[in-house]
């Protein structure tokens, strides 16, 4: 059942980057088969637009209520160290350019996947775009401006450590209607059981 | 399938397509030939093109962030930072600056530098995360500067200046040290050639090529088919002088060639040759040839008027002064026994006295000459009239020689018939030999002939008188 109330801008917010964030960090731990995934914040030097990795994979989380723009960016070599053992190979080097990039694509997708069953079970239908990527120096025609109107806007920026390697994510939320997330105000978040067997479905 | 799902599956095919257009456009970037960088404001490089990666020797995963400052020497890359600042600071997208500058390519162990020309361009961005950017492009130009140095070591080589004027008239570039040596001027770029060219010149100059110096500058911006007209009128050799003294100047042959573009003639390139050691052995060679002219005009004037000297011009036969000149050599010669023997002839008109005082002395000389004839003919040794009406005749022989030529003579001379044209008359002439005698003088040597002359006379006239048959021979 929706309701109706209207959380407090700051509360929402928290609570969406929240989920965004753990999202990210669930699936990191089965994408990359490790059990541990720490999250780190940026340090105070940082300014959103600031060039994170030389690659970037970037997809967008779309419905009535709210548009995410979820991106990774992290390096090729970051990309291939995680990935081999995934593909199964001996070495980072038995990973092509495409396959390190495509690894991230399917991240972003896990990643989107997972936000939209959170929100879904809080009654927020959305739905996913394909997952592009390119090269990270086209953050600097990203828009990271904090908006009130007309449309909430704000963005989130975190980094993600795992089996040695970092990588960085990025979030750009805009909410599009505050009535329909009332709901999440009440809303725990909690690691899915299911979560451990999700398998890989590369693009 | 509800409308929603046809859209996004519309939607999707279109992400996919953009993302094959991303790919393939970043393959495009990473390929630009040269180097390519995008660098922000604190000069870290955040996108590289493969070769700059290759170049350096790097990791494309140690690209991004690399400090621009470590690819350049401390005094090169003030002058880079400079040129960045510049760009940031001029605030507007497509700003650009062009330069050279050396870069150190290579790894650690190989590295070397090279001469790249760079070009900065501004670039706008959405957000300030990385501050202004900063495109740069650098071209690998070492290959092209390096072909340049060769060249200008070879202009510089030859003995010639070569230089660009511009439209207003001023030196433009210089491809030889030689210029400033011959035009005697240590700065030449941005002078006027005007002044250090043609100005030490017009003192030498003649009207029309004055005028021919302002065409040089007219001809320049305007069309290359106006460009022959001026060009006729260019002065092409000078007498180029900056000093006071005329021995310190240069002749200096000018070749003029347009450097057209766009049709226009933009730029004179003027070929200066030194052709002063080239006019000053010309001018030695025509002196040296008026010389030798004024010398053997000299000496043909000076052979006439020997010849005059040691020629009777009444006989043709050689004079006294001649006598002491050939014969003292023959002499000579046979003292040092250069010729075996050495007798003489000496001849007389027998009574030409009393022919002079009968037939006047227009038909004595008559006589003379037709004597001399005679003479002449039958010894061309060496003849000469020892005055009035004697005759000598040295040959380098022997005395039967001497004896049988005056018995020639005698004997023609006594069958002469010379027409005196009132009268016809008949002469002898009587004759005395003798052999020289090493180291004997020569006035010892006329003296006994004339001795024997002298005896011949005494004899009845009309005779030979030899020299006694155990004459003695003291020297041989």
């Amino acid at each position: 059942m929706l309701s109706q109330a209207v959380m407090p801008d700051h509360a929402l917010k928290d609570k969406l980057k929240a989920l965004v964030r753990h999202a990210s960090t669930s699936r990191l731990k089965i994408h990359t088969d490790s059990p541990e995934v720490e999250t780190k914040e940026l340090g105070p030097g940082f300014r959103p637009g600031r060039i994170l990795a030389s690659n970037m994979v970037f997809i967008l989380v779309s419905g009535d209520a709210l548009r995410l723009t979820f991106k990774v960016h992290f390096a090729t070599g970051t990309a291939k160290n995680l990935a081999f053992r995934i593909f199964g190979g001996n070495s980072p080097a038995d990973i092509s350019e495409k396959q390190a990039i495509d690894y991230f694509k399917e991240y972003g997708n896990l990643v989107a996947g997972s936000v939209v069953t959170l929100l879904g079970e809080n009654g927020i239908d959305l739905g996913i775009s394909l997952p592009l990527s390119t090269r990270g120096f086209y953050e600097v025609f990203s828009d990271y401006c904090e908006k009130q109107h007309p449309i909430i806007t704000f963005s989130d920026f975190w980094e993600l450590r795992a089996n040695g390697k970092n990588i960085h994510c990025s979030a750009v939320l805009e909410i599009l209607n505050q009535k329909q997330l009332g709901n999440l105000a009440a809303y725990e978040i909690v690691e899915a059981a299911s979560d451990d067997d999700a398998e890989i479905d590369f693009l | 399938m509800s409308h929603i799902n046809l859209d996004l599956q519309a939607s999707h095919k279109m992400l996919m397509l953009l993302d094959e257009a991303n790919v393939n456009t970043e393959s495009v970037i990473d390929s630009i030939p040269g180097i390519f960088l995008i660098v922000n404001e604190d000069h870290e490089v955040l996108r590289a093109n493969l070769e700059f990666i290759e170049l350096l020797g790097l990791d494309s995963e140690d690209i991004l962030r690399l400090p621009l400052s470590k690819l350049f020497s401390k005094e090169s890359w003030k002058i880079f930072a400079h040129n960045i600042k510049q760009i940031v600071e001029s605030g507007t997208a497509g700003a650009s600056i062009r330069f050279e500058m050396g870069l150190a390519t290579g790894d650690a162990l190989d590295q070397r530098e090279r001469t790249f020309h760079w070009t900065l361009v501004g670039r706008s961005t959405r957000n300030q995360g990385e501050g202004r950017l900063v495109t740069v492009f650098g071209d690998d130009i070492s290959e092209m500067r390096e072909t340049e140095r060769r060249l200008q070591r070879v202009f510089t080589s030859i003995p010639l200046g070569i230089f660009t004027m511009n439209r207003d008239g001023t030196i433009g570039d210089s491809y030889s040290s030689y210029l400033e040596s011959l035009l005697d001027c240590g700065k030449l770029a941005g002078t006027m050639v005007d002044d250090v060219l043609f100005k030490p010149a017009l003192r030498h100059m003649t009207p029309d090529e004055i005028d021919g110096i302002g065409a040089i500058r007219q001809c320049v911006g305007k069309s290359v088919l106006d460009y022959g007209a001026y060009s006729r009128t260019f002065p092409q050799e000078i007498f180029h002088n900056t000093a006071s003294d005329a021995k310190d100047g240069r002749w200096l042959k000018i070749t003029y060639q347009p450097i057209v573009f766009d049709r226009i003639v933009e730029q004179l390139l003027i070929i200066l040759e030194d052709r002063t050691a080239i006019v000053n052995a010309e001018r030695e060679m025509l002196d040296a040839a008026q010389d030798r002219e004024k010398a053997a005009a000299l000496e043909k004037q000076s052979l006439a008027r020997y010849e005059e000297a040691i020629r009777d011009p009444l006989t043709g036969l050689y004079t006294r002064l001649y006598m002491k000149d050939a014969v003292a050599a023959l002499v000579w010669s046979h003292d040092h026994h250069e010729i075996p023997e050495l007798s003489m002839a000496i001849f007389d008109i027998d009574h030409f006295k009393n022919v002079n005082d009968s037939h006047g002395h227009k038909n004595g000389d008559l006589i003379l000459r037709e004597v001399a004839e005679i003479i002449l003919r039958q010894s061309p040794e060496v003849p000469i009239r020892f005055g009035g009406e004697e005759f000598l005749v040295f040959i380098p022989d022997s005395h039967e020689a001497a004896f049988a030529l005056a018995e020639r003579v005698r004997r023609e001379v006594e069958a002469k018939r010379i027409d005196l044209g009132d009268a016809v008359i008949q002469v002898t002439i009587s004759a005395g030999i003798a052999t020289h005698r090493r180291d004997e003088t020569l006035d010892d040597f006329m003296h006994r002939a004339d001795q024997l002359l002298y005896r011949a006379k005494n004899n009845g006239r009309n005779q030979t008188m030899p020299e006694p048959k155990n004459r003695a021979q003291p020297n041989c």
